[in-house]
């Protein structure tokens, strides 16, 4: 029997496999097609003080091997959040983690302060990161003083639960920002999020997106989000003992040993379960299938162990 | 208008899941269409509107990340409990042409039954149906679903040309042809020929529902003719979309609500892609 747990910050987790958040609403849409209690965690769509509609129609579109997403942080707001959605994940039987955003550092604090006390939650995930909104979200996580500042006021409003840091790929230096998630507090990181990217059509010569530019996706990245996986650990994470989410174009399995030789702990799949939601379950099987063919009982004797010689 | 709008979506359609089919023929119809039987060894209640995405393999070197929808065309169910499903589908990119190039007894995986679906009202014996190129696809399932139902069914199919027209012979009895170049049935547009058959047979208003699956310029036509008399007209509505699940939230389209400001998004794949043309915002 291998041991696929892990520990994200004193959280135990079954196995590492995880929803990215915005991917996976929140439990009730996928229920149908994957079973959600063989996860280890489950991450919520972004929760904001208010309901936002998100951006006009067209929101998504396709490329050669990802997606652009440009959504707009399109969620019900934290009352409906708590009456109508935290039932059902109750339900779900494995740890939860909000993912929150704001316009606002009082914004982010004002709904941390509200999940501080919900059994459920297990953890929050600051959204420092979101690509497509105009204010809020990305502006506080390119600015290593700022991500600082954020996480520091998140800290004291997360008094009961971990704080997860997502860090945006789109920084000239993820290490030095993940650096300032870390000192002012932050529990754990998640990373990465989506790259800024545009889609241009070629007949109307207009970006094809309404929001004009978007987050990229999808396997596209994958390679980049290894690399800044490992940047973070290596240069961060590892000697201040902060586990690290990675996430980043995750599809199959092999892709999910990357991640873990790169010194992820957990892993969270988003586009790939438009096309398969069972994905999450299946990589989590495909894990332990590789850990038995090398020899391993457990997935922690894996993670980080990348040979750079 | 209140959120109870697609009210139709029951319980039963929440089954569904992720299914492997196999092909039992994919033909040729026209030179740009394509009728696809996929055999299931079972598959949940479907219904008109609903659709299936299926996860298309590579052309030419171009492999598609995301599933592709498709709507049904046809269901049949056999004693042994077997479902054959129709996709009537024509080829714009890799996928579709994947999907062209497809030998009898393939493999296929898919997701469904997704989506609302059309209703069939108790209250209206007559129903008109308006399917215009890919659209008449979903027409032809409705038209068989109506008529077993015991509805008295006006069918309109509509194509640029004779040779983009995608039925089969025997389905052009059920049709009132139009072509913009008067190569096939009527000169013209669908919704027009639609339009003329209300002027002559004057179907009682609240007695009628239209149903409509096309364009969408032709789709807001048969709303303008329908909405000002009142007649109840349901369209199948179409947005690019990751997931058909609910979860990506990029097929957003625009209704009509009582609050401020006086809409809001809703998603095409979930609570959709059947929606009351009274409910959309047309930008």
């Amino acid at each position: 029997m291998i041991d696929l747990s892990v520990d994200i910050a004193g959280v135990k987790l079954a196995n590492p496999l995880m929803t990215a958040s915005g991917t996976c609403g929140y439990a009730d849409e996928y229920a149908d097609f994957v079973d959600l209690s063989g996860l280890g965690a489950f991450v919520t769509k972004s929760i904001t003080p208010k309901p936002r509609a998100g951006n006009d129609y067209p929101r998504i579109v396709e490329t050669r091997a990802g997606l652009l997403n440009a959504i707009g942080l399109a969620n019900i707001g934290l009352e409906a959040f708590l009456a109508e959605k935290v039932p059902l994940l109750e339900r779900l039987g494995v740890p939860v983690f909000v993912n929150v955003a704001g316009a606002s550092i009082a914004e982010y604090t004002a709904v941390i302060e509200r999940l501080d006390d919900v059994d459920v939650v297990s953890g929050v995930e600051l959204n420092i990161s979101c690509p497509n909104v105009a204010e809020g979200g990305i502006q506080f996580g390119t600015d290593p003083g700022q991500v600082a500042k954020i996480t520091s006021s998140a800290r004291q409003a997360c008094r009961n639960k971990i704080l997860i840091v997502k860090l945006s790929p789109n920084v000239t230096d993820i290490a030095e920002v993940a650096r300032a998630a870390v000192d002012a507090g932050a529990d754990a990181l998640s990373l990465v999020n989506t790259f800024s990217a545009m889609v241009i059509d070629i007949e109307t010569r207009r970006p094809v997106l309404a929001n004009r530019t978007g987050g990229l996706s999808g396997p596209a990245i994958r390679p980049i989000a290894v690399y800044m996986v490992h940047r973070v650990w290596s240069e961060v994470a590892r000697d201040a003992s902060v586990p690290i989410i990675g996430m980043g174009g995750l599809q199959f399995a092999r892709d999910a040993i990357e991640f873990l030789l790169a010194g992820a702990t957990g892993l969270a799949v988003g586009t790939a379960t438009f096309v398969n939601p069972a994905c999450l379950t299946e990589i989590r099987d495909g894990i332990a299938e590789y850990l038995e063919a090398h020899g391993h009982s457990s997935v922690k004797e894996i993670i980080g162990t990348l040979q750079m010689d | 208008m209140s959120p109870t709008q697609n009210a139709w979506r029951t319980a039963e359609l929440r089954a569904r899941g992720i299914f492997t089919g196999r092909v039992l023929s994919n033909d040729s119809l026209c030179p740009e269409h394509y009728r696809i039987r996929i055999g299931l060894e079972s598959f949940p209640p479907t219904r008109p509107g609903q659709f299936i995405n299926i996860r298309c393999g590579g052309y030419r070197g171009r492999v598609p990340l995301l599933r592709r929808p498709f709507s049904l065309a046809g269901r049949r169910d056999a004693s042994d409990g077997s479902v054959e499903l129709d996709i009537l589908y024509r080829v714009v990119g890799a996928g579709t042409a994947w999907l062209a190039g497809l030998e009898t007894d393939a493999q296929i995986d898919l997701i469904g039954p997704l989506g609302n679906g059309f209703a069939i009202r108790e209250d209206k014996p007559q129903a008109a149906l308006v399917g215009g190129g890919t659209g008449i696809g979903p027409m032809i399932y409705l038209a068989e679903a109506l008529a077993a139902a015991g509805r008295a069914v006006a069918a309109f199919a509509g194509a640029r040309t004779a040779s983009t027209m995608p039925l089969i012979e025997k389905q052009k009895e059920t049709f009132a042809i139009t072509t913009d170049d008067g190569s096939m049935g009527h000169a013209g547009m669908v919704h027009e020929a639609f339009s003329r058959w209300l002027d002559n047979e004057k179907p009682r208003p609240a007695e009628l529902v239209v149903y409509a699956c096309g364009p969408e310029a032709m789709m807001k036509a048969v709303a303008d003719i329908c909405t000002p008399d009142g007649i109840e007209c349901q369209l199948a509505m179409e947005r690019h979309m990751a997931c058909g699940m609910g979860t990506c939230q990029g097929c957003a389209i625009k209704v009509k609500t009582d609050e401020p400001p006086g809409w809001m998004f809703k998603l095409v794949c979930k609570d959709g892609p059947v929606f009351d043309a009274e409910e959309l915002v047309w930008e």
